[in-house]
């Protein structure tokens, strides 16, 4: 209510009050957001491999040897394995993430816009796949790609990882084509526009902030992912960066340094991708502008 | 745009499958000799000695080629119980001894007494052999062992301590401002059995019943209680990694640990290794040994290839190439000779020999799976409340002695008769359920509906078969399995009993559990969408600087890979080293040691990793909103609060509301956070649903109760299920209220 605007000196003083305040709060979140992440930073910039305590997460000794063991390692045949792997996660994250989404805008769109028989029953379906522990379902999972010989291919791996993230990004994308006004769609259906075409021309680029924000989703759960990947994998060059991550984890000891390094480098492009994603956010904004 | 979409998915697509992509294996087809297959969870040291052997074999040996594959140690065992039942596992593998009585009874690896045969026994350290026998047959080749054994930092600590009165005052005079002379983890089994070993203690009777509180045991929990906190030379909750990281920090005198240490404590600190002390009789302190060894798969093709290969690998050239380049302990005596004692790891290594003689190896029985973790519960109420030990350890004893009652008793006879009628029964349900929905909806309206709707089946499809597939039929087998008992890769049907069992709370907390996990999932939720929302709206207003700069930087703890940042989140709350307590002022305030402070140090973590998620959707779902909404509402004289409460709440809604259900389910099914920041302390209280199934499954044993765990997940799914009805009704309920 202090916010309120009553124009004037006042008002131009709150406001900068208010903004004061917010960067003060926005300051403050920060330090607790990035502290923790220090830490994976200190431990990665520490020429050692142990688990690193105490207070201050800046590091006493710097080098650059962690990233250097680990990005450039090579296996014994002399090939740069560090860079296959990299491939194998761009690829394996990047086409499920394009499958999951492909499949999700469709789907999520026909949620969205269509009463049919079996529309509940469809949403519930893809709401319960959340609700069952992973877990359980390994084995059988297992089992099934063996018999579809996808086993140990990327092509199964990111089917996998497409399949698992499709629940999720049409709960995103539906809740969104949701809020699209449909006096557009039935205008472009008197023009006679079939309803692929109001999907291709009309819904889709006014959804682009929440069809990037599900990439973004999709593409970071297969980045991110490692039990799957090392359970479905069966060779160093088939591996993707989270497996090669939990190899430096031993039974009673870790490879602290290269472990941080290795978190370093893996959460690196995801960070990335955020950023320019998020500038695609904000075009979508002013893009939206025909939504009122 | 769309075309865009569908050209990248085609060219992605593509780019997998082609042939010549770098991720593909060169051909190896013009090989003629026959492929042998190597597992192993090596790293380091240890993989490259091992490998660069491979390697090495590979050029000169002439009747096969070996392809090694080094597997994380955390995925390590269930990828070999699921690939070798499917004939994808390996032909030969190295792992510890101790699941060979879970894998000789599921037939996952294969006898080895051919191999492992008089002469090659007498070129062994003696000790090791009988580690790899289980009902009579030797299972494996031993190829190394490992134990604990007293580290010192030199400059602390000159003299090896001999006795456990020299020890302890080597220790007292070590300890205080910040350092602690003794430094192990002594909350787990594992770490506490060479007391309890020394002090004549036991864990199985000579028939092999457990006998977990004789007096022997509760003596040596009784020491270990002395050393933390009489005279408190032993610092509270430390785990490996602390245990290391003191030590290279100078801050720890004597640490117990095992040579896999070696790699993290480097060449920081002046260190030298001994066997462990004696107590006050003059008896030696026992660790558990393991001996690592290789196994022959039970589904190998070439197992006259496979046995070659075992021999090279537990043979002199590899085992001195384990030994000198890998620093490991090796099994083979004759390969000891071959150690340079002037090369910096002799010392370690050779106190590591001598402290094998007086080493026992952990049982390989299924019974002794059931003991770790009520031995380390009975541990952390001892070291942690300080009660005294004779009560957790007769609750553990309890515990203990069912399990290996049920192994003895095997399982339930299924019958035939009883899975018919679940058949019957399960397809009757399915089909009255879908007959019932088509009478609801009217045969005829349902076919002129479906008929008019085409489009919209053509929409839904391609994701519908997918997940039908690769999402739904593991799902079905998944719920399946809780009506069966699985002992060894055998599944026995035994109807609703897995239920039974859970509800009835006889061995389990199902309840307390559900309790926790109901106040977990709430509070969470809450916290995520308050601070998410918050910071969303903060981000949003238009003339904000740097406003990019803060997005990124907020969605950096969901960035990382949460069991990344959950270890870190650990290591912060510890009481005398971590960051909170030494920022708050709290030096020795244990978080883990009440259920109300572990559980806040699990949900303080867990909000700072999920609040990114809610505040990401809270921003996406503030775009949508129209501007002059506000300015509307501004010129009507609406204060900030009635334009939230009127405006920007009600259009976040859509796109919130299924984000707070799934966020809801999501961290109902949270395991990282609880199993890695309070790992369920103290006494399990802490352990939700999803990590007490998990524990069923891995850690609670007869080759995994995964009927059980089954049954657990399916009472997980089916109270998620009446969640989301629920929240879906309300919802449509609020929707149908509002104007």
């Amino acid at each position: 209510m202090s916010a309120r605007d009553d124009g004037g000196m006042a008002g131009a003083r709150s406001s900068l009050l208010v903004g004061l305040a917010s960067h003060a709060l926005l300051v403050a979140v920060g330090v607790v957001v990035l502290y923790p992440v220090l830490w994976v930073l200190r431990m990665a910039l520490t020429p050692s491999q142990s688990f690193a305590s105490g207070l201050s997460p800046i590091p006493t000794t710097v080098s650059l040897q962690n990233f250097v063991d680990v990005v450039g390692h090579h296996d014994l045949g002399g090939r740069w394995i560090f860079g296959v792997q990299l491939y194998n996660s761009l690829a394996v994250s990047a086409v499920s993430a394009l499958i999951g989404v492909a499949l999700a805008t469709t789907a999520a769109y026909a949620f969205s816009r269509f009463a049919f028989p079996g529309k509940r029953l469809g949403m519930g379906a893809l709401l319960l796949t959340q609700m069952f522990p992973g877990t359980m379902m390994m084995i059988p999972l297992y089992i099934l790609l063996d018999e579809l010989h996808l086993l140990d291919t990327q092509l199964g791996l990111s089917l996998v990882y497409a399949t698992t993230s499709i629940p999720f990004s049409t709960w995103l994308l539906k809740g969104y084509f949701d809020t699209i006004p449909i006096d557009l769609e039935e205008a472009a259906r008197m023009d006679g526009a079939s309803t692929a075409r109001i999907f291709w021309s009309i819904i889709l680029p006014l959804a682009r902030p929440a069809v990037a924000i599900t990439f973004l989703f999709s593409f970071m759960q297969a980045w991110n992912e490692f039990i799957l990947a090392a359970k479905l994998m069966n060779s160093e060059a088939s591996y993707t960066l989270p497996v090669v991550l939990r190899g430096f984890v031993g039974d009673k000891s870790t490879a602290w340094g290269h472990f941080a390094a290795g978190a370093t480098v893996v959460s690196a492009p995801v960070m990335v991708l955020f950023f320019f994603l998020q500038r695609h956010l904000v075009e979508g904004l002013t893009a939206g502008g025909v939504k009122g | 745009m769309a075309e865009r979409l569908v050209a990248a998915v085609l060219v992605a697509v593509a780019l997998l499958v082609a042939p010549g992509a770098p991720a593909q294996e060169p051909p190896a087809d013009d090989d003629p000799r026959p492929e042998l297959v190597l597992w192993h969870a090596y790293r380091a040291r240890e993989q490259e000695a091992l490998e660069r052997f491979v390697v090495e074999l590979n050029q000169r040996e002439t009747r096969f080629r070996v392809t090694v594959l080094a597997v994380p140690y955390d995925a390590y065992l269930d990828k070999i119980t699921a690939a070798i039942p499917r004939g994808r596992g390996p032909d030969v593998f190295v792992a510890a001894h101790d699941t060979i009585g879970d894998w000789a009874e599921a037939k996952t690896i294969d006898t080895v007494d051919d191999v492992l045969d008089p002469p090659m026994i007498a070129q062994l350290q003696p000790g090791l052999v009988p580690a790899v026998l289980y009902r009579g047959h030797a299972w494996g080749v031993p190829l190394a062992f490992k134990s604990v054994a007293l580290w010192r930092n030199t400059s602390l600590v000159p003299e090896a301590p001999t006795t456990l009165a020299e020890l302890e005052a080597a220790a007292k005079k070590n300890t205080g401002d910040g350092r602690y002379g003794l430094v192990y983890e002594n909350r787990l089994f594992y770490f506490h059995a060479p007391f309890l070993f020394g002090m004549g203690g036991r864990i199985f009777d000579d028939a092999g019943r457990p006998t977990l509180d004789r007096p022997e045991n509760v003596a040596s929990v009784r020491y270990a209680q002395r050393l933390a906190r009489e005279i408190a030379v032993v610092p509270q909750e430390t785990n490996g990694a602390l245990v290391t990281s003191l030590f290279v920090d100078g801050k720890a005198a004597m640490i117990l640990t095992g040579p896999w240490a070696l790699g993290e404590i480097g060449e920081g600190v002046p260190v030298a290794v001994s066997p462990l002390p004696r107590t006050a009789d003059g008896k030696p302190l026992v660790p558990f040994l393991s001996v690592e060894a290789a196994f022959i798969s039970g589904k190998t093709q070439r197992r006259e290839l496979a046995v070659e290969l075992v021999r090279a690998l537990a043979g002199a050239e590899c085992s001195r190439r384990r030994l000198v380049d890998g620093a490991q302990p090796v099994a083979l005596r004759a390969a000891w000779a071959t150690l340079d004692d002037a090369s910096k790891d002799a010392p370690m290594l050779r106190a590591f020999l001598a402290q094998q003689r007086d080493a026992i190896p952990t049982p390989n029985s299924p019974a002794m799976k059931s003991v770790w973790s009520p031995f380390d519960l009975a541990l952390g109420a001892a070291l942690g409340q300080g009660v005294d030990p004779q009560v957790p350890l007769q609750e553990a004893q309890a515990k203990v002695a069912a399990v290996v009652q049920a192994i003895e008793t095997g399982p339930q006879t299924g019958s035939s008769e009883g899975f018919a009628i679940f058949v019957v029964v399960t397809a009757l349900l399915l089909g009255g359920a879908v007959v019932f929905g088509v009478a609801r909806y009217g045969p005829a309206r349902l076919v002129r509906d479906a008929a008019a709707q085409k489009a919209a089946y053509l929409y839904v499809a391609p994701a519908m078969l997918g997940m039908a597939l690769l999402v739904f039929v593991p799902f079905a087998v998944g719920i399946g399995m809780g009506f069966f008992e699985h002992t060894w890769g055998s599944y026995t049907f035994v109807g609703l009993e897995n239920f039974r069992r859970i509800l009835a709370g006889g061995d389990s907390r199902f309840f307390a559990t559900l309790g926790m996990t109901v106040l977990w999932t709430a509070s969470n939720v809450v916290l995520h969408v308050v601070l998410g929302v918050a910071l969303a709206l903060l981000l949003s207003q238009a003339r904000l600087r740097f406003r990019a700069l803060y997005r990124v930087l907020f969605i950096v703890p969901w960035a990382v890979p949460n069991y990344i940042t959950a270890l870190i989140w650990k290591g912060m709350f510890h009481p005398e080293l971590g960051a909170i307590n030494q920022a708050l002022h709290l030096p020795g305030f244990s978080w883990m040691n009440e259920t109300w402070s572990a559980f806040l140090a699990n949900l303080i973590t867990n909000t700072w990793l999920g609040f990114p998620f809610m505040m990401v959707i809270a921003l996406g779902g503030l775009t949508s909103i129209p501007k002059d909404l506000y300015e509307a509402a501004a010129l009507d004289g609406a204060s900030a609060w009635r334009r939230f409460t009127s405006i920007t709440l009600p259009l976040l809604m859509p796109t919130l509301a299924p984000a707070i259900v799934l966020g809801t389910v999501w961290t109902f099914n949270m395991f990282n956070v609880i199993y890695l920041v309070s790992g369920g302390a103290p006494q399990g209280s802490t352990d939700i649903l999803i990590t007490e199934a998990f524990r069923w499954a891995f850690e609670r044993g007869q080759g995994g109760a995964f009927g059980y765990a089954a049954a657990y997940s399916t009472l997980v799914f089916l109270m998620l299920v009446g969640y989301t009805t629920a929240a879906n009704r309300v919802a449509a309920k609020v929707a149908e209220v509002r104007p």
